[in-house]
């Protein structure tokens, strides 16, 4: 789990502020790095705050103040309809892997196509790759998420567990260098959570894999992100280790009954993955 | 939320740089949509188009045969057919088809599609939806409008053939000549102008009116009629300004400019 010695900045963000529509910041200065090999969970009560800034870090939400590059490129604010893709000419969505909370699954084709349709795009029409070689890299994703049984159905026939799967296979189907998940965990119901346990412990294994997750779910922020950054009053109060998070300024938190249940419950859920 | 010519001008240029990157058209799956669209835009619309090219083939070449027999000039069937139809009335009904059939199905398809996520989710994975989803609609569309105006032409000829042969007793032969021996450069220009080139420009507007939208359902109708009367009034403009300027090279080249 330990990133590179020369790790590559991905993302930095210097002074940023934004808001999902007009009206007050629901991110103020925020300034952060993030790092090829850090797996970070975004943290914070309000879910449009942590959403808005997986979104911002997506390149799908504007930056209203202050500065964000990525892949150590400055962006800048875009035109109505342009993409990252178009600047970059496609050298930063191809390394990105993201998966949203409305998972945005394309409706009229089946779950199989849809990973054959972004692996394919991905790629670039350059690539060459032939069917055969884009349909075994989705089977093998398809056997991975352990959803093969599903790969025929179209996104309207799934349960929200089986989509949220989906979603992310679909996000992980080019293996991209760098995951952004935003709330992985919602709606997943037991059999689907232990997959994705699975899934996940297999998928960053490698220490170059860059896992950037917005979520409520304190237990699998606990499980596999080595940096949490917490959100409060639209600002960032804190950003490191989660055993940092537990003592020191945040000591007193240890005290909620709630926190005590959570810690109780993270001991148990790490023991049973041991 | 009114027309903003800047930000339709930035989705062209958009649309433009996606289609440069991603060389839509190289790739199968956005093959398989322009198919898919052609099928839905142009071969289900075939009977509509046909049905209204029947009845104002027979209406207009029945009218005209009458009074053009009455006054002995049964010969300037041909011009009237290549006026009325390939000139006028083939791009006109099949625009207004067109616009009222898919530019509104469109126009709603992309607006839930955005209300759904589906939007963000392509373009947060990589797929630019300008080149899957704009490009293949906007290709398919304007191939769909011109078939479809070619066929509208199609029909309404061989009403004229049928109506010649019965009403003024006019020989095959003469008739297909009369009307073949009129059809010029210009016609053809201005046939492909008002629509392929039209159709290209109303499936933008489509596009652009279903992509425009905050992403909430309630916004689907109004994407829905804005793409529609907009789409509408683009075309009635285009069609009066290029048929306004022909009549008037027309009446400038045969001395008659004067009297505008």
């Amino acid at each position: 789990m330990t990133p590179s010695k020369k790790a590559e900045n991905i993302w930095k963000l210097s002074g940023l502020g934004s808001a999902a529509g007009p009206g007050e910041l629901e991110i103020q200065d925020a300034n952060l790095e993030i790092k090829q090999g850090d797996r970070v969970a975004i943290l914070c009560e309000k879910p449009s705050t942590r959403s808005l800034l997986l979104r911002i870090l997506a390149g799908l939400r504007p930056v209203r103040i202050g500065s964000l590059e990525i892949f150590e490129r400055k962006t800048r604010k875009l035109e109505f309809f342009e993409d990252w893709d178009q600047i970059f000419q496609r050298s930063v969505r191809q390394k990105l892997g993201v998966c949203l909370e409305i998972e945005g699954l394309v409706s009229n084709v089946s779950v199989r196509e849809g990973m054959e349709l972004l692996y394919r795009f991905k790629s670039g029409h350059e690539s060459g790759r032939s069917r055969t070689q884009v349909a075994e890299q989705v089977q093998k994703t398809c056997d991975l998420f352990e959803i093969s049984n599903i790969q025929e159905k179209r996104p309207f026939m799934l349960t929200t567990s089986e989509r949220r799967l989906a979603g992310i296979a679909r996000a992980w189907v080019s293996e991209p260098e760098t995951l952004l998940l935003e709330e992985p965990t919602r709606g997943l119901n037991e059999k689907y959570r232990k997959i994705l346990w699975r899934v996940f412990q297999n998928i960053l294994s490698s220490p170059e894999q860059t896992l950037v997750a917005s979520t409520d779910d304190w237990i699998f922020a606990h499980a596999f992100c080595t940096r949490w950054i917490v959100f409060e009053n639209s600002r960032i109060v804190f950003d490191g280790k989660p055993s940092d998070f537990f003592k020191g300024k945040f000591e007193i938190l240890n005290e909620v009954r709630e926190l005590k249940e959570l810690r109780g419950l993270l001991d148990g859920l790490l023991g049973e993955i041991a | 939320m009114g027309f903003s010519p800047q930000a339709f001008w930035s989705f062209l240029i958009s649309v433009w740089q996606a289609y440069r990157l991603d060389r839509p058209l190289s790739h199968h799956d956005v093959r398989l949509v322009i198919m898919r669209q052609i099928y839905f835009t142009g071969l289900q619309a075939f009977r509509l188009v046909g049905m209204g090219a029947l009845i104002l083939g027979v209406i207009t070449v029945a009218q005209s045969a009458s009074q053009l027999t009455r006054l002995g000039g049964s010969d300037a069937i041909g011009p009237i057919l290549v006026g009325a139809f390939i000139r006028e009335l083939g791009p006109l009904v099949t625009v207004v088809v067109v616009v009222a059939r898919s530019v509104s199905a469109i126009a709603s398809e992309l607006s839930s599609m955005k209300a759904n996520g589906e939007i963000d989710g392509l373009r947060a994975t990589g797929i630019s939806p300008l080149s899957y989803l704009v490009v293949p609609r906007v290709l398919s569309g304007a191939i769909s409008t011109l078939l479809l105006a070619i066929h509208f032409v199609w029909i309404s000829f061989s009403v004229g053939f049928l109506v010649s042969q019965f009403f003024i007793n006019m020989p095959a032969d003469r008739f297909i000549e009369n009307v073949f021996m009129n059809i010029t450069g210009i016609d053809l220009l201005i046939f492909i102008l008002k629509t392929f080139t039209l159709g290209c420009f109303v499936f933008l507007l489509a596009c652009f009116c279903g992509l425009r939208t905050a992403g909430t359902t309630l916004e689907i109708p109004q994407a829905t009629t804005k793409a529609v009367v907009w789409s509408f009034m683009l075309s009635f403009g285009v069609q009066i300004a290029i048929s306004g300027t022909y009549y008037l090279i027309l009446l400038q080249r045969s001395g008659l400019g004067g009297l505008i």
